[in-house]
């Protein structure tokens, strides 16, 4: 339950100033630009020429504070973007660490830690695109996390594996999380965790190798095997064996930036699909007079209107300066099951022709049901809701 | 009107109505309302609960303060009937006491506000019952059939009502009939009227009133007219206008009584996460099985979700902006994420839920009118198909 009095604005087309300039540069980038990518071979599907104008557009600083060269914008504003990038033929995933993941730095990082990579990352010249937590024998498990970080000298000595790593071959920075002292006995299992920072330019192939994941999306996913990787002492973020709790709060901001990511894809799937349905004309007029196929497009709409309220409210939650907790979790769990509802209307709506590669239903379709298991899934965010929202016991 | 501007509130707003609320209610516990199931349909009114409620002045919510009313807007009304539902009671028999004056209020005369408004604020009179649905035209309310005819001094009533909930037990009524004949308007909507009925005379002048004995205690009735007799002074506003008129207040009404639907289910939610947590089988709270506590969470995420769109609604009327999208999605956001918190209390409380001292059997009959009633689902998808995606009228 949410204190009382917190108030929220009822719109939800608010921030044009922001809305109409990134439509216009989401424009250069249409379904052919998507497509063609997906035709590559896996290790060369990385979008940079739009995550090149995403960086110079400036948008991506939202998040980091106007002291350190960034935008200092409301959450909201940032959910604002993702939404409206996602609402065209684009995808943010290549771009979307570059938004939220420097919040970890800005709250926990030292002086020293936010002088030298803040302005760079919010000038777009020092990319921040990875995190590297996902372990094959840990998954959201993070107390199971094998990577094991030594003191070595002033500095550290890792070891171990991570799967799943968005971007990892296309960054400068990446976050990583690893094990530096076992939990202590009885306490909370996800203690001695801890958050480094990986300078990947001296990394890659130096400590860390990235063999990339063939997916059914253009996720740009690693598999990486880090050995003997040397990162100097000033790499920890925050306090040694603090690390789950910095995770946690990152979570949910990148929760609800998902979910505007899923809000934008549910506006370019009605968008879609409206469009469609009045122009294609079968038994002699246009499909949409059937409530076969108008209905599923209109139920859709309305619990994607819902879903974005959840979001907005989370927004507004983390914009009063309190921790938006399982309502985060709310937020992205109702806007990637709204977006799942609109994308299947929409390809139901265009029947065979969702399978033609160049009405890009598909290929977004794709996108979105993955949203519904990355980067937190279904379950582990339902067990969030209910463990801390209702008082429920943990169920696994 | 700048959109960006109107708020909401997230929480528990108006903490003293609902405080005060919940203070009433705490005399009628299930008890109360299960004893009432049990009489004949006639007698099944709860008037203790209804001149309880009156006595405190919140179903007088909406009515301004020169009237004698409590002059909040249409949010701090759905504030007090979330109250009464979440504190299992019902404010069926009564919720239209606070919405249904909204007709004479905006559109009114002078003389009639002052004649009625004082009264019905005072709870002298009930103003709960609202004439429109009729047996043969449904939710195609433009085609009804009920005439008023023009006759010397008044209008002669002919017709007949149906699903008309309250009549047995309110002094007015409102009622839309035709004053001019459907083939002699240009648009069907035009040449109805809206009338404030007395009942007592009317019923003196012929008008029947039969109850329906019904799934929920909700004192519903069909009413026949024959050449019933009501007075000049009974129109409400313009002749032929009425239907544009009982069109405003239906978006309060949606905000006001989908605001109901989310206490219903903020109750059963409440009951069911208690039991779950409670209940041990197997060696451990029911509430730690993943099929009990993410079907919780899910009816509770929905409802959260609903009870967005209601806020944002009731914010939109009270600004004075049009709400109509949103006082929809509201009735059909609440009333599926309503549903869903009944089936999942009546699947965690179990058999036990079915039991008619159970008010969890009353609650989940209630959820499912909440889908059809007082507009249908399709309905809804169609508005927003139509007005909001622009998508053709499929009807």
């Amino acid at each position: 339950m949410t204190d009382a009095l917190l108030r929220m604005r009822i719109d939800d087309t608010d921030y044009n100033e922001f809305r109409d300039p990134l439509r216009a540069m989401c424009d250069a980038f249409p379904g052919a630009y998507w497509r063609a990518l997906e035709d590559n071979p896996p290790d060369e599907r990385f979008p940079e020429d739009f995550a090149r104008a995403a960086m110079e557009s400036g948008f991506l600083s939202a998040l980091v504070d106007e002291g350190y060269g960034g935008a200092g914008l409301p959450l909201r504003v940032a959910a604002v973007i993702l939404e409206t990038i996602h609402s065209t033929s684009c995808n943010a995933s290549s771009v979307i660490g570059q938004m939220y993941l420097p919040t970890i730095l800005g709250k926990h990082g030292s002086a020293a830690q936010k002088q030298k990579y803040l302005p760079g990352i919010a000038a777009g010249d020092i990319r921040f695109l990875a995190s590297a937590i996902s372990e094959e024998d840990s998954g959201s498990d993070l107390a199971a996390i094998a990577t094991r970080a030594e003191k070595s000298g002033e500095g550290w000595v890792v070891n171990g594996t991570k799967q799943w790593v968005n971007n990892a071959r296309y960054t400068d920075l990446m976050l990583l999380l690893a094990r530096t002292s076992e939990a202590p006995e009885g306490g909370d299992p996800r203690d001695g965790l801890t958050v480094f920072l990986a300078d990947m330019s001296k990394a890659l192939d130096n400590g860390v190798s990235a063999d990339v994941i063939d997916a059914m999306i253009n996720s740009n996913s690693e598999n990486l095997v880090i050995k003997d990787l040397e990162l100097p002492a000033d790499a920890v973020i925050g306090e040694i064996g603090k690390g789950h709790e910095y995770i946690r709060e990152l979570s949910e901001v990148e929760s609800i930036l998902y979910a505007a990511c899923a809000s934008g894809d549910s506006d370019f799937f009605s968008d879609k699909a409206v469009k469609y349905a009045n122009e294609r004309v079968v038994f002699g007029r246009p499909i949409s007079y059937n409530q076969g196929i108008q209905f599923p497009i209109s139920k859709a709409f309305v619990e994607v209107q819902g879903a974005k309220l959840i979001g907005n409210k989370a927004a507004a939650i983390y914009d009063a300066g309190k921790r938006p907790g399982a309502t985060a979790s709310m937020a992205k769990h109702m806007a990637c099951e709204a977006a799942w509802n609109m994308a299947d209307a929409c390809f139901t709506t265009h029947g065979g022709f969702a399978f033609a590669r160049e009405y890009d239903v598909e290929r977004k379709w794709r996108d979105v049901r993955i949203m519904q298991m990355a980067p937190q899934g279904t379950n582990m965010l339902l067990a969030d809701i209910g463990e801390n929202d209702l008082g429920m016991p943990r169920s696994f | 009107m700048n959109e960006a501007n109107v708020e909401f509130e997230l929480g528990d707003d108006y903490p003293e109505l609902r405080a005060g609320v919940a203070e009433v209610c705490r005399d009628y516990p299930p008890s109360y309302w299960e004893h009432l199931e049990n009489q004949p349909p006639s007698g099944s009114y709860p008037t203790e609960f209804v001149n309880a409620l009156t006595k405190t002045g919140f179903l007088s919510a909406l009515i301004p303060s020169e009237y004698g009313g409590l002059g909040l807007p249409v949010r701090g009304g759905a504030a007090i009937l979330e109250t009464i539902h979440a504190e299992g009671c019902t404010a069926g028999p009564c919720h239209a006491q606070m919405y249904t004056m909204g007709t004479v209020l905006r559109h009114g005369s002078a003389e009639q506000k002052q004649k009625y408004l004082p009264k019905i604020a005072k709870g002298e009179l009930r103003l709960q019952a609202f004439g429109v649905t009729e047996p043969t035209t449904g939710s195609d309310t433009t085609q009804l059939k009920t005439r008023a005819d023009k006759v010397d001094g008044g209008y002669a009533i002919n017709g007949q009502k149906v699903w008309i909930s309250r009549a047995g037990h309110s002094d007015l009524m409102l009622l839309l009939a035709r004053t001019t004949p459907a083939d002699k308007v240009q648009n069907r909507a035009q040449g109805v009227s809206v009338f404030l009925v007395d009942m007592q005379k009317a019923k003196e002048n012929g008008m029947v009133i039969k109850p329906i004995d019904a799934m929920i205690n909700h004192n519903t009735t069909e009413i026949f007219f024959d050449d019933v007799w009501i007075p000049e002074d009974s129109l409400i506003g313009e002749e032929g206008k009425g239907f544009r008129y009982i069109l405003d207040g239906m978006n309060a009404e949606r905000c006001l009584v989908s605001s109901e639907t989310i206490g219903n289910g903020r109750y059963l939610l409440d009951l069911s996460i208690k039991h779950a947590n409670e209940r041990i089988l197997f060696g451990k709270p029911l509430s730690s099985n993943q099929a009990i506590q993410f079907a919780i969470v899910q009816a509770y995420a929905q409802l959260e979700t609903a009870d967005l769109m209601v806020r944002k609604a009731a914010a939109m009327f009270d600004a004075g902006m049009k709400c109509g999208a949103e006082a929809n999605m509201s009735k059909i956001l609440s009333g599926e994420a309503v549903w869903a918190c009944a089936q999942v209390a009546l699947n965690v409380i179990g058999t036990a839920g079915l039991a008619k001292s159970s008010s969890i059997q009353r609650k989940w009959r209630e959820s499912r009118t909440a889908r059809n009633s007082p507009i249908s689902p399709n309905m809804v998808l169609n508005f927003v198909g139509q007005h909001v995606l622009g998508l053709p009228r499929s009807y």
